[in-house]
């Protein structure tokens, strides 16, 4: 009973950050569950972890990473492994899960979301990491794919069949980010639908939707608007191929009010059950 | 086709040295627009997230510099300390030696220990927690074992002294506060205890002496040794209320004989 409760429904979710953290706990707002950036519970004690526990009492979590840097040419940081497995012991998520990029070489992290070139080189090397990650952490992890702004001249392997690969060898699951196909579907002139069509539909383990902003040209992925109509409507195509699927709004630039969240996660939860009514 | 290693290393240098760029540049599509540009995305977003985690971290500093000033330095801190975490959190703690050694900054001779000042404050913010420790344990000590008792500071407590007051600046520099109080840097230095209670970190000023025994217990010293720094400031200085006190209010949280380096035992 306890592991059913906590596995992450296949409803809409939002971000939990510290500004909600004692609205959420007052109201507890009807919502499927939470999702938090792993590393901002690294720490050893205090507020994050303190209302992470009291959240967690109430809601399934999720715990999304940014700092492991799947797709890094060297070995992955030991440390930051650790500390993630003594926050998954300590808040027992229904899902976790990392981004398909890398951050961190030569001994310096960079702390950004980067883009790899999609070559077989790259793909053995995140298949690697990715085994390894879900070795010591003895569970599946999902793996995001992230917006770009470029793309390297050497990639040899299409984004989505790069994606749907790392899936299919390790065994992960992908956390299908909407939005970041839509925007770089934008940014680099291909078709999101393809992109979709590569993914196979039972690897899907959650989807993320958020905003974007403009900038010379380019849509810059900053997590800081509401979900745009294309990529609602992207996501209702997606949900339709996958089935319903845990579904985070995130917002993490401009954060605003909970209810206003709370509102997009509606959205979020209205298409899921129109989908899920007409497959019904 | 450059290695992964070698694309990642040369991306990465780029980031920090534009005369880097060209390097980086020619492994990249540009598809309407440069590739230099397209890089320069990257780089701004990471500057851009360096920059928001010592502003996180260094509010009074940004308040005392003004925003410009402080992203001015931030800029020509962020290439010099390289990041070693996927943890934004462990990002920033030179800073305040970065403010002291820069030369734009040498009107403000305060701003270094302010800013060392806050990095304690977010240091305690994520330390662990733990529970006090029953005043009970300390009269199970048998009296002949107590000058070799050691005792451990609460891990949200960090110790911090200057020569200004950096108690009254960072205090009239807290959101909600009106700017305009003036503060005279000549008033004198400050012994601070940084510490935390129902999550908040708080700062206490202290006394010469019981700043000395906070400190020798921090260092891991015996009770004897932290007694003898502490009447060193303040002869008179009393050190059973100082201990009941700081017993009580958690900042003590734990002893242990030193002499056999275990925690110590009721008496049999």
């Amino acid at each position: 009973m306890e592991g059913q409760k906590r596995a992450v429904p296949a409803r809409a979710g939002v971000g939990l950050r510290a500004p909600h953290y004692r609205e959420v706990l007052a109201t507890r707002p009807d919502v499927g569950w939470f999702e938090v950036h792993s590393e901002n519970y690294f720490g050893d004690g205090g507020q994050p972890l303190h209302f992470l526990e009291r959240v967690r009492a109430h809601y399934p979590i999720s715990l999304h990473g940014v700092g492991m840097s799947l797709g890094t040419a060297e070995a992955l940081d030991g440390e930051h492994l650790r500390r993630l497995k003594a926050l998954i012991e300590r808040v027992e998520p229904g899902l976790v899960s990392e981004h398909l990029c890398w951050s961190a070489i030569g001994g310096r992290h960079l702390n950004d979301l980067l883009p790899l070139p999609y070559t077989e080189e790259a793909l053995a090397v995140v298949c690697a990491h990715v085994d390894e990650v879900q070795d010591f952490l003895g569970r599946q992890i999902l793996v995001e794919n992230v917006s770009s702004y470029l793309r390297f001249s050497h990639s040899t392997i299409d984004e989505w069949n790069f994606v749907a690969e790392v899936a299919a060898r390790t065994g992960c699951g992908i956390l299908l980010d909407v939005n970041n196909i839509y925007v770089s579907a934008c940014n680099h002139g291909f078709d999101a639908r393809r992109y979709l069509r590569a993914i196979a539909p039972g690897s899907v383990g959650e989807i993320h939707l958020a905003g974007f902003d403009r900038l010379d040209g380019l849509l810059i992925d900053t997590h800081g608007n509401r979900v745009c109509a294309d990529v609602w409507q992207l996501y209702r195509e997606a949900v339709e191929r996958c089935g319903p699927v845990p579904t985070l709004i995130e917002w993490d630039t401009d954060l605003p009010a909970l209810a206003v969240l709370l509102d997009e996660a509606a959205i979020a939860q209205n298409i899921l059950e129109e989908c899920h009514a007409l497959a019904a | 086709m450059p290695s992964l290693r070698e694309l990642q290393a040369a991306f990465a240098a780029a980031v920090f040295d534009a005369d880097l760029v060209p390097g980086v540049a020619a492994a990249i599509q540009g598809h309407g627009m440069a590739a230099e540009a397209r890089h320069g995305i990257y780089r701004n977003n990471v500057f851009h997230n360096y920059r928001e985690a010592l502003r996180d971290v260094y509010p009074v500093v940004e308040r005392l510099v003004g925003e410009e000033f402080f992203g001015f330095a931030a800029e020509r801190y962020i290439p010099l300390q390289p990041s070693h975490h996927g943890n934004l959190h462990c990002f920033g703690g030179a800073f305040g030696d970065f403010l002291d050694a820069f030369p734009p900054a040498a009107g403000l001779p305060y701003l270094g220990d302010v800013a060392r000042l806050e990095w304690l404050v977010h240091e305690s913010f994520h330390a662990a927690d733990h529970p006090a420790m029953a005043l009970d344990r300390l009269a199970a000590v048998p009296p002949e074992g107590l000058p070799l008792l050691t005792f451990t500071l609460h891990p949200a407590c960090r110790l911090i002294e200057s020569r200004f007051p950096i108690h009254r600046i960072w205090q009239a520099n807290q959101p909600g506060n009106v700017a305009g109080e003036t503060i005279d840097l000549g008033a004198g230095g400050v012994r601070l205890l940084v510490r935390r209670r129902d999550y908040a970190v708080e700062l206490e000023s202290l006394e010469a002496a019981e700043f000395a025994l906070l400190r020798a217990f921090a260092a891991g010293r015996p009770l004897c040794d932290a007694l003898q720094a502490a009447q060193a400031e303040a002869p008179d200085f009393s050190l059973e209320s100082a201990l009941l006190r700081r017993i009580g209010d958690a900042v003590v949280v734990d002893c242990a004989d030193s002499g056999r380096d275990e925690n110590v035992k009721v008496r049999r």
